[in-house]
């Protein structure tokens, strides 16, 4: 709430989560290295 | 998720991960991707914190989460954002892979 819209052009908004082998995943990790195609799911159960 | 397992190798091919993220728990991730053999990043973001970041719609009329797809270029620009009007409003994977080669073309242009 409040925070600006998503736009085009914009600069990444970085996050850590577990990944399914239990190590730690930041957006931050591929900058300079590779394409990021983020999904959100509305989930699977 | 079966069309981009599908896809997986093309994405690999355009130097771009795969990630994806979704309510369930770490739990119900563990499981459905090795009972599934995702080759992507799988993300359990049960609080909705990566979610809310990105202003994913948390909607419960329309059963919880709807889905959103985003491209981020190598220098963390944000190049594509589709946010689904329902679920089942979702790009094929060949307009992100199209979308893809275009950021790439651009890219080693720079």
């Amino acid at each position: 709430m409040g925070k600006e819209k998503i736009k085009i052009g914009d600069q990444v908004r970085d996050f850590t989560l577990e990944d399914t082998q239990g190590e730690p995943v930041s957006l931050s990790d591929f900058a300079g290295k590779k394409n990021i195609f983020l999904v959100f799911n509305r989930g699977f159960t | 998720m079966a069309q981009l397992r599908q896809d997986h190798q093309a994405f690999t091919e355009r130097d771009t991960v795969v990630i994806a993220v979704g309510p369930d728990s770490k739990q119900a991730f563990r499981d459905f991707w090795k009972n599934t053999h995702i080759p992507f990043i799988g993300l359990a973001d049960p609080n909705h914190d990566a979610a809310r970041q990105y202003e994913q719609e948390v909607n419960p009329l329309k059963f919880g989460r709807v889905p959103a797809q985003l491209i981020i270029d190598k220098q963390g620009i944000i190049r594509y954002a589709h946010y689904a009007r329902s679920m089942a409003d979702i790009p094929e994977d060949e307009e992100i892979l199209k979308k893809l080669d275009e950021i790439n073309q651009a890219f080693s242009h720079d």
